[in-house]
This record gives C-alpha cells, sequence and structure tokens, in this order.
C-alpha cells in the first residue's frame, strides 16, 4: 500500500502509538543486560537494539506528533504494526548475539512475542545464557500481551484502550473488571505477575535453580514452549512437569475468572461454562491419551506423566515436550493435532479456537437439529445463564470457518514451497506445521517435531509461518482487515 | 370505611363493584371513558392522577382507611400507597405487574403494605390446577399448608349417589359443603352426594391431592402446552419449570418469542399460530395432557381449546376476562375457566376484611365464603368444643393451623388464642362470624 494512495487512514497518529510502545520496549532489555552482566558474556546485543529502540522510538514519535486523536479506523491499524515492530526489535539480539539471518531471527522473535515456541534454532545451549533468557522473556511479554501492557501502564491509551485490547485479546471480547479499562489491564497484569511468582517458587521448591525456574515460568504461563535446554522439558525431573501441568492449565484460564475467583468466592470458577468444558476436555483427552500411551511405557506413572503433560502442553498451546512424542503411535499422534484446534479459554494467553467457540458450534449444531424437529421453534444459544446474541454467533462461526481455511491454506502452501525447493515434506509436516504456527502452540511432527528445528525450511516458508504466527495471534481478523482495499480507499 | 381505590380499569371497576355497597368508595380515575360505567353507582368518581397528593387529598385520604392502587402502571400504583401513607394511615394494597416489585416489597422496600402481582396470582391458580386436576378452582390458606378446592362431581363419579359416611374420606382433609344449585349443604353422615353437586374439600395438600386423584383416576400431568405467551403465559411457564416441567408455549409473536426463549431456559417456544393444524399435527400437540390457552382474546381461547379438546387433548383450560363468560365457556366444553379479574379482585378484598382476617375465598358467585383468620387472645370462641355450634348456622371451621401442624376438627375440638382458623360460611354470615370472633 502505497502512502500517498491512503485517504481514509490517518497514518500519523497509529505510527506516533507504536513508537511510544517502542520506546517503552527499550525498557525490556534491561533484563537480559543484566543476565548478560551477571554471566560475564557479551551485553552488546542487548544495549544496542535498547538504545536503538529508545533513540527511533523517541524520534518516530516526536516527527508523527500531531493533535489528532487516534480514530477507530486507526486503531486497527496499531496492533497489528505494533506487533510487527515490535517483532524486529526483538529479532536484533539473535543477529547481534548469535549471527542468525535476519529471517531465522524475525521468526524466532515473532515464535516468541506470539507465544508460539516454533525455533529455528537447532541446538541451544550452545547460545549466550542472556539470549535465552531475552528469547525466554519475549513469550512472557508476549503471553498477557503488549497491548494490554501499554493500556495498563500508559496514560495516553486511556481513550480507545479497550478497542486495542480487544484488537489483541484472545477470544470473542474483552469483559471489564472495572469501569476503566486501565484499571483493568492493571488487575489482569497483577493476576499474571502474582501467578509468575508463585509457578516460580514452585519451581524452586521443585529443585530447579531460579533463574531457570523464572525462565519457565515465563513460558508456561504465557503458553509459549521455548525452554533453554536442548531437549526442553524432558530434560527436567518428574517432579517439575507435575509442576509444571496446572500452571499451564492456569495460564489458559481467563484471568478476568481468575481475577474474579480469586479475589471473592471460588464458585465462580464451576458456574463458568467455559471453565468447566476447559477442565472436561482435558481430563477426558487425558484419559484417552494415557489408554493411547499404555504399550508405549511400562512404568504406569510414566504413562500417566506424559499423557497429563503432552495434552495439557498442546491443548494449552504451550507446546512444551516432557518425551519426543514424534516416536508415539499415530492414534496419539492424531489426537494431539485435534487439539491444537481446540486451546485454552478466551481472555488467557492461549492461542487455536479456544473453549468458548468450541462449546458455542457444538451448541449451534444442536440447535441446528433440534429445528429441524420443531421447525417452528425459537431456540436461544446460552452460556451458562447468559444468552449469545445472533451477531456474535456468526462472529464465531465466520471465525472458525476462516480459522480452518487459513491452516489449509498454510499447508498447501508450505507443500507447494517445499516442492519448489526439493524438500520432502510429508503432509502430516506440513498440516502440522500450519497448524502449529497458526495456534501458536510450537513443535510440528516430523523433522519439526519437539526435539527437531524449522531450520529446514526455506526462507519463503518460514516468512509464511511468520504470517500464521501474527495473524494466529491476533485472531485473523484485525490483521486480514488490512488487507482490504477498502479499508484504505474508498 | 372510606376505600380509595385508583384506576378504573377492569380491575379497579371489579374491586369497586364488590365494595362500594358496605363502603364509602372514592375511584380516582384520568381517562373519563373509563368510568363511566361507575358512575351508575353509588360511589364518588375522581378525575385525576392518583400518585398526585393534591387529587389524594381531594378524595379524602385523610380519612381513609384503606388505598387501593391498581392501575395499569406499577410505578404510579407504588407512589400512590407512598404518598397515600404519608397523606394520611390508610392500609395500602398495589396491584403489580412486574414480580420484581414483589420481591423488594418480600424483602421490606416500597413502604407498600401489601402488593397483588395480577398476573403471578393467576399463572399462580393456573398451576395449583394442574396439580390437582379434578378441582375447578382451588384456594391456598396459611400460606399454602391448607388447600381448599372445589369439585365438580360428573355423572358417573365413584362417590356420585353414596352418601358422605360411606365415602372414606383421607385423613387430613374433610368435606366442607355441597353446593347443589342455589343451596349451600353443611354435609352430615346421612347427606347424599348427587352427580352436578359441587363438593368443597378441605384439608392439607397431600390429603386433598389423594382424595382428588381417587374422584379422577388421573395422575400427576406430565405434557402442558401453553398457547399465548403474554405476561401471564411467561410466568406460568417460569412456575412450572421450577415444578419440574418442560413445557411447550405457543407464541404468534417473533420478536415476543426471542424474548421469552431468552428468560426461559426449559421451555420450548414455538413461534406460530396455534390454530394452524398441520403445525399442531407435525409438533404431534394431540398428545399433550393439558393446554392452557391464555392469549389476550377469549374468542381465540376458546376456540383454540375446543380445538385442542376435539384433537384429543385430555383436558384444556382457557382465560376468560370477563366473568360474565366463565359460565358459557364451561358448558360449551372447556374443563377450566379461569377469570384473572375475579382472583386478583379476591385477593384485594380480602383486605377489606378485619384485621384478623388472613386470605379469603369467594365461592360460586358468592354465595358462600372462605375466611382465615387469627383468634385473638381474648376472643369469646376460645376453649369452647365445636359441637356446642355458637357459631351462625352454616358455618363450618374447616380446618385449624395451630404450631404449623393443621388439624381437621371434630366436635369435640375447640380453638385456641393464636390458631389460625379457616372457616367456610354464606356470604351473608361473614360480617357476624368475624364479629363474634373479635369481640
Amino acid at each position: 500500500m502505497k502512502m500517498k494512495d491512503v485517504t481514509l487512514v490517518d497514518v500519523r497518529p497509529a505510527l506516533n502509538l507504536v513508537a511510544v510502545i517502542v520506546r517503552w520496549l527499550s525498557l525490556a532489555y534491561v533484563f537480559p543486560l543484566g543476565v548478560a552482566l551477571y554471566h560475564r558474556e557479551d551485553f552488546l546485543p542487548y544495549a544496542v537494539p535498547m538504545l536503538l529502540a529508545a533513540f527511533l522510538g523517541w524520534s518516530v514519535e516526536r516527527f508523527t506528533r500531531s493533535d489528532r486523536e487516534l480514530g477507530v479506523r486507526e486503531a486497527f491499524l496499531v496492533v497489528p504494526l505494533a506487533w510487527l515492530v515490535i517483532a524486529a526489535f526483538g529479532a536484533l539480539p539473535y543477529i547481534l548475539a548469535s549471527k542468525l539471518s535476519f529471517i531465522d531471527a524475525y521468526f524466532e522473535a515473532m515464535s516468541g512475542f506470539t507465544t508460539t515456541g516454533s525455533s529455528i534454532l537447532t541446538s541451544i545451549s550452545t547460545n549466550p545464557q542472556a539470549l535465552l533468557f531475552w528469547r525466554q522473556f519475549t513469550q512472557w511479554l508476549g503471553g498477557m500481551g503488549i497491548i494490554v501492557l501499554a493500556v495498563a501502564v500508559l496514560p495516553k491509551l486511556a481513550v480507545g484502550g479497550l478497542q486495542l485490547m480487544e484488537t489483541e485479546a484472545a477470544g470473542p471480547n474483552v469483559e471489564k473488571l472495572t469501569p476503566r479499562i486501565k484499571h483493568t489491564a492493571q488487575a489482569l497484569w497483577k493476576v499474571y505477575l502474582l501467578l509468575t511468582l508463585a509457578q516460580t517458587l514452585a519451581l524452586w521448591a521443585a529443585g530447579m535453580s531460579p533463574l531457570i525456574a523464572l525462565e519457565h515460568t515465563f513460558t508456561t504461563l504465557a503458553s509459549g514452549g521455548f525452554s533453554p535446554f536442548d531437549r526442553g522439558i524432558e530434560e527436567t525431573t518428574p517432579l517439575v512437569q507435575w509442576v509444571i501441568i496446572p500452571f499451564m492449565l492456569l495460564g489458559t484460564t481467563s484471568f478476568v475468572l481468575m481475577y474474579r475467583g480469586f479475589t471473592g468466592n471460588f464458585k465462580l470458577f464451576l458456574q463458568d461454562q467455559e471453565f468447566r468444558g476447559h477442565l472436561l476436555i482435558y481430563l477426558s483427552a487425558t484419559a484417552l491419551m494415557v489408554f493411547l500411551l499404555v504399550p508405549l511405557f511400562p512404568d504406569v506413572w510414566d504413562t500417566l506423566r506424559h499423557g497429563a503433560f503432552q495434552v495439557a502442553s498442546i491443548m494449552t498451546t504451550t507446546g512444551f515436550a516432557s518425551t519426543d512424542f514424534n516416536l508415539w503411535g499415530d492414534g496419539a499422534k492424531m489426537l494431539l493435532l485435534m487439539l491444537m484446534f481446540v486451546g485454552g479459554m478466551a481472555g488467557s494467553t492461549s492461542g487455536s479456537i479456544k473453549i468458548v467457540r468450541v462449546i458455542l458450534i457444538f451448541k449451534f449444531i444442536a440447535r441446528e437439529l433440534r429445528l429441524v424437529i420443531h421447525s417452528k421453534a425459537v431456540i436461544p444459544i446460552r452460556l451458562g445463564r447468559r444468552v449469545v446474541s445472533q451477531d456474535a454467533l456468526s462472529g464465531i462461526m465466520s471465525f472458525s470457518i476462516l480459522y480452518v481455511t487459513t491452516f489449509a491454506a498454510g499447508a498447501i502452501l508450505l507443500l507447494l514451497d517445499a516442492h519448489r525447493v526439493g524438500l520432502p515434506l510429508s503432509v502430516l509436516e506440513a498440516a502440522t506445521a500450519a497448524a502449529t504456527t497458526l495456534a501458536n502452540t510450537g513443535p510440528a511432527f516430523g523433522f519439526a517435531g519437539p526435539m527437531g528445528s524449522f531450520a529446514l525450511f526455506p526462507d519463503t516458508s518460514k516468512v509464511l509461518m511468520v504470517f500464521l504466527m501474527w495473524a494466529g495471534r491476533l485472531e485473523l481478523f484485525p490483521v486480514l482487515v488490512l488487507l482490504m482495499r477498502e479499508y484504505w480507499k474508498r | 370505611m372510606r376505600v380509595i381505590v385508583i384506576g378504573a380499569g377492569a380491575v379497579g371497576t371489579a374491586i369497586a363493584e364488590a365494595l362500594y355497597r358496605d363502603n364509602d368508595v372514592v375511584v380516582i380515575e384520568r381517562d373519563p371513558s373509563r368510568y363511566e360505567s361507575l358512575q351508575s353507582l353509588d360511589l364518588l368518581v375522581i378525575e385525576g392522577s392518583g400518585s398526585s397528593a393534591a387529587t389524594l387529598v381531594e378524595a379524602g385520604v385523610q380519612k381513609a382507611e384503606l388505598l387501593i392502587a391498581c392501575t395499569n402502571v406499577d410505578e404510579v400504583n407504588i407512589v400512590a400507597c407512598a404518598t397515600g401513607k404519608q397523606l394520611g394511615s390508610p392500609l395500602t394494597v398495589a396491584r403489580v405487574q412486574d414480580p420484581d416489585y414483589l420481591l423488594h416489597w418480600k424483602q421490606g422496600y416500597l413502604g407498600v403494605d401489601y402488593i397483588v402481582c395480577s398476573e403471578l396470582i393467576t399463572a399462580k391458580a393456573i398451576a395449583r390446577n394442574l396439580a390437582i386436576p379434578e378441582a375447578k378452582h382451588i384456594n391456598e390458606f396459611a400460606g399454602g399448608k391448607v388447600l381448599m378446592t372445589e369439585i365438580s362431581i360428573r355423572r358417573g363419579s365413584p362417590i356420585a349417589g353414596l352418601a358422605v359416611s360411606e365415602i372414606q374420606v383421607p385423613i387430613g382433609c374433610t368435606i366442607a359443603s355441597l353446593i347443589r344449585g342455589d343451596q349451600t349443604i353443611i354435609p352430615h353422615g346421612d347427606d347424599v352426594i348427587l352427580a352436578g353437586d359441587l363438593l368443597v374439600n378441605i384439608g392439607t395438600p397431600e390429603a386433598v391431592a389423594q382424595f382428588n386423584a381417587r374422584l379422577s383416576g388421573i395422575h400427576k400431568v406430565r405434557s402442558v402446552v401453553i398457547i399465548g405467551g403474554g405476561r401471564i403465559g411467561y410466568r406460568l411457564a417460569l412456575l412450572l419449570e421450577g415444578k419440574g416441567f418442560a413445557p411447550y408455549l405457543i407464541e404468534k409473536d417473533a420478536a415476543r418469542c426471542q424474548w421469552l426463549s431468552q428468560q426461559l431456559q426449559h421451555t420450548l417456544v414455538l413461534n406460530h399460530d396455534a390454530m394452524d393444524m398441520e403445525f399442531l399435527e407435525r409438533e404431534k400437540i394431540h398428545t399433550v395432557e393439558v393446554a392452557i390457552n391464555i392469549t389476550s382474546t377469549p374468542e381465540k381461547n376458546l376456540l383454540s381449546a375446543l380445538l385442542l379438546k376435539r384433537l384429543g387433548v385430555q383436558r384444556v383450560i382457557a382465560l376468560v376476562e370477563q366473568p360474565s363468560y366463565l359460565k358459557a365457556f364451561e358448558m360449551v366444553g372447556v374443563d377450566v375457566a379461569i377469570n384473572p379479574r375475579k382472583l386478583i379482585a379476591e385477593e384485594i378484598i380480602r383486605f377489606t376484611h378485619e384485621r384478623g382476617t388472613e386470605a379469603l375465598a369467594v365461592l360460586e358467585e358468592n354465595r358462600a365464603e372462605v375466611l382465615e383468620l387469627q383468634i385473638p387472645p381474648d376472643s369469646k370462641v376460645i376453649q369452647r368444643p365445636l359441637r356446642e355450634r355458637f357459631f351462625p348456622q352454616g358455618t363450618i371451621v374447616g380446618a385449624i393451623l395451630r404450631d404449623q401442624q393443621v388439624i381437621i376438627p371434630r366436635g369435640q375440638d375447640w380453638l385456641e388464642a393464636g390458631d389460625h382458623a379457616i372457616l367456610f360460611t354464606a356470604e351473608n354470615k361473614v360480617k357476624a362470624v368475624e364479629a363474634l370472633i373479635f369481640q
């Protein structure tokens, strides 16, 4: 889109806001910088981007300063643009510290911020400790949402805050906890911080060193899936894995619900239909998985642990691996692939379609069946006691269809691209690679499996998967709106 | 006493007509076209708004003992009662349609002495009728601990032709009276029950239900269809859902159906004309046990009730606004005709009796009344065996509620201070009975 064609979108205030966010992002480099100094590693890979973000953010902010307010149409631009720009800044340390190509670094950074967890690194532990810390930290920032953080801390965002948050948030809508959206964003971050503290302490108590515990906490609660270990969670003890399971599930529980539940009464959890669905799907999938895994493991506790862990990991779109599930049977793999399309609750750090939509899709089908019997019946669809409006339902249906279509298109394009360069890529590998990046899960099957790497894919495929991660994280519509001619021009 | 009635709609008119003979009635109404019919009666009509203090003063609210606000607007009724209470000290009764106000009132808000919810009363009457199918009318006393049912004895009834002593009435209930034509009979053991009689049965809900089930052979109703999703239809569906039913509700208006379906969790709302035969066949309506016809037009209620009866529905209930049509409806084949005006008027008229009188029901067009009274500590009737027959003739103590226990009294039983007594008496003896007890 050439700038001089732009007639309907006032780019200046949108750019201005993105610049403000970038300027604040410079603060994030303080943490890997500290780790670098602690480990006596080169600190320039973090100091340089820090100064660059501060300077570029500051100068663009000045350059685009105007007294025009951010409009509704411009707000659509802010969130997707901010995520693209932030991933670019997030890629700089990889280039500087580990000499990755720009595309590889951008893939890794996008995979980080979108909490996907797919990696192009072939060996992980050979990288500097500070870079690995940064890799974990980007997932934590992206998990709760950069915009949610911005709304929580920036005074400027108070006006369009709700709309911006809705663009970024996981699920159909944002539920406000307080009259002011800023306070809602702060409350959500408080829950996130408390959970982070709790899990870090729990992992520490389970025998991890404090820093490693923190690094795994970052990617657990964010449903990210990066690990600083070469073989990921497989290298940790069974106790640590048991501790991680509930925190993966908590990370994909609605933060609004947790805030209400922890500050008010616990009954709210069981009254929430989506929460019940979340538990029910998790427990029944785990039971099925354990049944499928019985021939694989001699020990009952191992079977239980791997079943419970892997189902939680894939369903919550985290992507940790307690063992190389690439080696499991077809039934178990099929179950994992299906779980990639479920995800956690709306309003959490989860990716994918999400429980609330899955529940509503099934209720929609049930209603269609009842209408065949009672053709004149008026049957509303309820979520708990609340009636879901027809508009919301059609939004959910079209999202789900778009989601599956995007997945299929992604898989086909990956196959075509592989064919172009002569890369042997099976249908399962292509399908899971598309599904895992779109759902922000992480590992695929085959060479890009939990112990493998996405490095083998050609650069064009990597760019496609960057797009899938980006569009998947923002739930497709905000990204696709920008591709509409009507958005820009009359 | 001076009674102020606000609103001369259907309910207000019925109340004014029932009260003007024994009381000084003042009716307040804004719309002249509505009070025309009242002007022939011996009462005063004032044109104005019942929620205005000036109008209330003009109506003599300072001297009034009872203020009944029964316009169609809930808020007007509540404000009128609250204002009246501050200007004078009448007992205030407000009619409301939104049951939320009933809830607020029960929690002690609103500053109104009594709230009467007409839709709820009608819906409850229909729901009670479902529980005891043979009964024409059912009245609740002592908060539902005592039921009184009127049963018409049909030809071929298992008890037609039997003497009262030959019928084994379940323990916990009694035959309080027989109404035969214009006659009200307080039955003795040798009185014979005839087909065509109206039998009045008083007792605990379980015993009454047992007695009714024996007469009808019908047991608990399961399938119900409600035709008409107005306010009463909605309330009724809600009540039935609470009793474990999953009723069908047929309503023509699409927007109303949307609303109903959102409010009602276990009711299947069908948006169609209830007189389309193809639709009725498709939904297999003829297999339903009870059809309740409560649209806003009585003619439609009658037609659809008769249609459904013809199709094979076991029992049809129809709502009729005009009290004069009640008999006609039942004569052509409607099993039970329900008149909301009669119900609401009964409910409100009970407040015109002495303060100790808590509930009242009118049987068969004012020929007999049922009173529920609390016996005051210094009453003359205390501790005198009932066989002494100190009450006016034709009066019978149907049930006594003592310490939450229901007693069906025999001749040797007596009344204690604090008892709630349910008395059955002829209409012209009400004042005498009240005088005897409260003096």
